[in-house]
């Protein structure tokens, strides 16, 4: 019995249900106790009525957001991918692109949204420039650290087998920067969706940003946030996804982070 | 018996930085003969590891030269090596066979034969029923296993060993030892072993190459007379407490 209850206590699915619910119910009581006004804070009850009952609405700029979100992502993955591989090879490039870029980092890149309306227009192409450039940066530098860090012994291996350029790339030091890479990747998924949302707060005629300001300003309390939840899961899943293609493509990166928790667990 | 090997005059100096210079190496003078055993012991940071890279060609000498079978060192000769490091140094994205046919794979061989031959040296070791397991899941020992395995896979003339047994406990590593010299017996490789273990450099070897502190050279080359095949009775032969106190006085000397 004891042990059972701990397997369900260990449960990181059952602990969050668990602790959702309580916060759930205990807002909604303080909500009715208190008799806060819709507009200001609506209770779990009336978001949940309010995404069932605006669900097209909702979708249809839900998946605005998405495309904007996976547009930018997939196009910084293989931009910051290759521009990582290019530094890491390249002695020059080290020194000056590098160099460079990481110099460009101390712009506070929310800050040029406007201009990259007045640039690019109304449409989606700012948003997901926005979205591109908060998540290139974390990808190139992890897979750069990535292919700068792999085992010497494992470099001298694909040496003394003889191995050229390009098959010491493949077989050796791409599959052992994966794992780096893919910390750039948890990294950069939750920047996209902030990307996303405050480049439709700048300018935007859809896009769950844009619903998000609009119907605040017409003080539409369930419909603002019910938004807000659907960023939320957004988000979730979006990092689950690529969680989710870690443990898929490279099962061993994660194994020791297992076994250390493991140990410290045994130890503690 | 025919050279297979020989340096001559090999100094190696790092430039760790522009102002700064290490000589590693001094001046070495081998001559290694064909299926011997050799093993190197010196005290740490004398250029053993430098002079295996040397071997292999990731490295190249300062001064002087060496030959292969007369010829000077060149990209083509990577053919005849393996070489197993200290670390197993396996990729924990492949099974352990993969592992072991990384080098056919890299080389373009024949990959059914290659398959067939790997699966028979990963039994000779001992590790037929861990071929599709993940390395991680194997005892630092079983992986070291595995490397000499990889190593062992293209039928090296010349197998550079850099203190492969170091991490191991010394049960494991005497099986491991015993092992090595009874697959030595039937492929008839060239063997250079680094080691820093006296007890170990006598029982595998022909010759025991001592080497003096950094900048690294040669201060005694010692003949192990014992009759092979070894075991561990040898362990207990007076001449193998002589070589080994020549050894220790060799290391004694120059540590002073
Ligand atoms: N890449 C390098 N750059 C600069 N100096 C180096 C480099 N590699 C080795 N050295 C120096 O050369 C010397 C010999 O190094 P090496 O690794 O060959 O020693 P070793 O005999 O293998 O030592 P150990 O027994 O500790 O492994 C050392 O003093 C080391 O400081
Ligand atoms: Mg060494």
């Amino acid at each position: 019995m004891n042990s059972y209850w701990k397997k369900f206590y260990n449960n990181e699915f059952v602990t969050m249900v668990l602790s959702f619910s309580v916060a759930a119910i205990a807002w909604e009581m303080a909500v009715g106790l208190f008799s806060i006004p819709q507009w200001l804070l609506p209770p779990p009850t009336a978001i949940v009525t309010e995404i069932y009952q605006s669900a097209g609405y909702l979708w249809q700029n839900t998946l605005v957001t998405i495309e904007e979100i996976l547009l930018g992502f997939v196009l910084a993955c293989v931009a910051g991918t290759l521009l990582g591989i290019v530094i890491a090879y390249s002695p020059v490039m080290g020194k000056t692109l590098y160099k460079f870029l990481v110099a460009t980092q101390s712009v506070p890149k929310v800050a040029i949204t406007p201009l990259l309306v007045v640039w690019l227009g109304l449409g989606m192409a700012p948003k997901i420039i926005m979205v591109f450039l908060l998540c290139f940066f974390p990808i190139m530098v992890n897979m750069v650290s990535g292919l700068q860090s792999v085992n010497r012994e494992l470099l001298d291996l694909a040496e003394v087998m003889g191995a050229d350029w390009l098959q010491s790339f493949l077989k050796i030091r791409f599959p052992a920067a994966l794992p780096h890479l893919f910390n750039g990747l948890r990294v950069s998924i939750s920047l996209a969706v902030i990307g996303a949302i405050i480049s439709e707060f700048v300018c935007a005629d859809q896009g769950l940003g844009y619903s998000l300001l609009v119907s605040s300003s017409q003080l539409k309390g369930p419909l603002t946030f019910s938004v807000v939840t659907i960023l939320a899961f957004v988000g979730i899943a979006l990092f689950s996804i690529v969680a989710w293609m870690e443990k898929l493509i490279c099962p061993w990166a994660k194994t020791t982070a297992a076994e250390d928790r493991n140990n410290s667990e045994k130890n503690s | 018996m025919t050279t297979l090997l020989s340096l001559e005059g090999i100094k190696k100096t790092y430039w760790p930085a522009s102002n700064q210079t290490i000589t590693a190496l001094g001046k070495i003078d081998l001559e290694v003969q064909d299926r011997e055993f050799i093993t190197i012991v010196g005290p740490s940071g004398c250029g053993k590891t430098t002079i295996l890279k040397l071997i292999s060609g990731v490295l190249k000498p300062t001064k002087g030269r060496i030959l292969v079978e007369g010829i000077p060192l060149q990209n083509s000769h990577r053919q005849l090596l393996g070489m197993v490091f200290q670390q197993p140094a396996l990729l924990p994205w492949r099974t352990v066979l993969d592992n072991v046919l990384l080098p056919c794979e890299v080389k373009g061989q024949d990959m059914h034969k290659a398959r067939a031959l790997a699966e028979e040296l990963l039994g000779l070791v001992g590790l037929n029923n861990f071929i599709n397991r993940n390395p991680r899941e194997l005892s630092y020992g079983m992986q070291q296993r595995v490397s000499i395995c990889r190593a062992l896979i293209s039928d090296p003339r010349i197998l550079l060993m850099d203190e492969p047994f170091a991490a191991l406990d010394a049960i494991t590593r005497f099986e491991i030892s015993r092992l090595l010299l009874e697959i030595w017996s039937v492929k008839k490789n060239t063997v250079l072993f680094v080691t820093h273990n006296i007890q170990e450099a006598v029982f595998l070897a022909d010759r025991v190459v001592v080497m003096t502190p950094r900048p690294g050279r040669i201060a005694s080359i010692v003949d192990v007379p014992l009759p092979r095949p070894r075991t561990e009775k040898h362990l207990y032969d007076p001449s193998f407490s002589s070589c080994a106190e020549t050894i220790h006085q060799l290391l004694g000397l120059n540590a002073l």
